[in-house]
């Protein structure tokens, strides 16, 4: 059996591969946050012997392949956000949930997952060095909390320097009435640097690397599938995803060099990663820079731009090992 | 960039606040939820602006799947 953990409502990512499994008439089921939390299905893990029952049934002797699609992101507690508690008991159940959750990755980790749960906890800093070990071209980052040290890491750098959140789940996507609000890559002036206060919260800080065009690069198990986003705008800004609605924008496939392919699963594998989706820049000087891996990233997109079918290529890939 | 996306952001924190977060969030960007869909708001990406999706002509749409736990089939009782 194929078990799949992803949201209870709609998911770019999982319900195209959904589709997949229900046409193939695979073995699935697709668990959710709220099937364990709010709704009638009977649940009982027996921490002693290891037990999974769902409905009665032990599913751990059943499953052989798990799918992790954004699974605990899909949760928050169903009382009045005004509640003067609200962020504490949130904040206190998602962390029993987060244990819990822990408890059954480990209870099932002798299955084949994608990606396997290890993956989840590693951190973009941590991915940013390995990357550069396994010989990737990586900008010079830092992290500083110092006026004085952003001055001299830009006066270093050159070329300008970025900021931009340290992890993907700090760059939370805020709503306000009608509005959004989301934090994208910033290209930072020295003028700005110099009207910063002495000292701020610790931010990370990146040589700006000028970019022919970015890649974003679908990883499954060995196979890459790659996408070159050409922006045909000489006066850009930084973040490509500000122009994702823009008629200047071309999504179209590309084919890396057999090295950097070499150099990115080399990585993937000393990450521990069978799946990912990476983002990457192609200098002026035809340099390829790695910037950071999602290892549950969306790739809807470019599946589709591309041709790549990736949501039935994740679904046969799910398939055939649940058949090993 | 298209109109929707172009205001900065002035006044989800006020500037106390501000100087009190990572410096990524002096710099974040307003946009009408409308058109930004998607994104965790309950609107599909199939309709999304911000995706781009108006403009995949050979996306078939997706069935909703909420409430639905489907544990096996049989040849005789095919999917719905």
């Amino acid at each position: 059996m194929i078990l799949v953990l992803s949201f209870d409502t709609f998911e770019q990512g999982t319900d195209p591969v959904i589709d997949w499994l229900i046409y193939h008439k695979a073995d699935f089921t697709r668990i959710t946050i709220a099937d364990i939390v709010n709704r009638n299905q009977n649940w009982r893990v027996n921490i002693t012997n290891g037990e999974l029952l769902l409905n009665g049934a032990n599913i751990a002797d059943k499953v052989n392949v798990i799918w992790y699609r954004r699974f605990l992101f899909d949760f928050s507690l169903r009382i009045d956000p005004d509640h003067s508690q609200y962020s504490k008991l949130n904040t206190a159940v998602k962390q029993e949930l987060k244990v819990f959750f822990n408890y059954l990755c480990k209870a099932l980790e002798g299955k084949k997952w994608l990606p396997h749960y290890t993956a989840f906890g590693l951190d973009e800093l941590e991915l940013l060095k390995k990357a550069r070990e396994c010989g990737l071209n990586v900008p010079e980052t830092i992290v500083t909390n110092s006026r004085e040290e952003l001055l001299n890491f830009y006066d270093a750098c050159g070329s300008g320097i970025i900021t931009k959140s340290i992890t993907d789940e700090s760059k939370s996507y805020f709503t306000d009435g009608d509005n959004s609000y989301f934090s994208y890559t910033h290209s930072f002036r020295r003028e700005e640097i110099t009207e910063l206060e002495p000292w701020f919260f610790p931010s990370l800080f990146q040589q700006k690397v000028e970019a022919d065009f970015e890649l974003r690069v679908f990883y499954l198990d060995g196979e890459f599938y790659s996408t070159a986003i050409i922006i045909a705008d000489d006066k850009r800004e930084v973040d490509r995803k500000l122009y994702n609605s823009s008629k200047l924008t071309h999504q179209v496939v590309y084919q890396m060099p057999v090295e950097l392919e070499a150099k990115l699963h080399h990585f993937m594998q000393q990450a521990g990663m069978n799946t990912g989706c990476l983002d990457l820049i192609k200098d002026k000087n035809g340099d390829y820079y790695f910037l950071e891996v999602n290892v549950v990233g969306q790739y809807l997109s470019q599946s589709v731009k591309c041709n790549y079918s990736l949501d039935q290529k994740i679904a046969e890939w799910l398939m055939k090992h649940d058949k090993n | 960039m298209t109109k929707t996306e172009e205001k900065e952001v002035p006044y989800l924190f006020n500037k106390a606040t501000v100087e009190q977060l990572p410096l990524h969030f002096r710099f974040m960007k307003r946009q009408q939820i409308t058109a930004v869909e998607e994104m965790y708001s309950g609107f599909r990406f199939s309709r999304s602006h911000m995706h781009r999706a108006s403009q995949y002509i050979t996306v078939t749409l997706y069935k909703p799947l909420s409430d639905i736990i489907i544990t096996s089939f049989t040849e005789t009782e095919p999917p719905q």
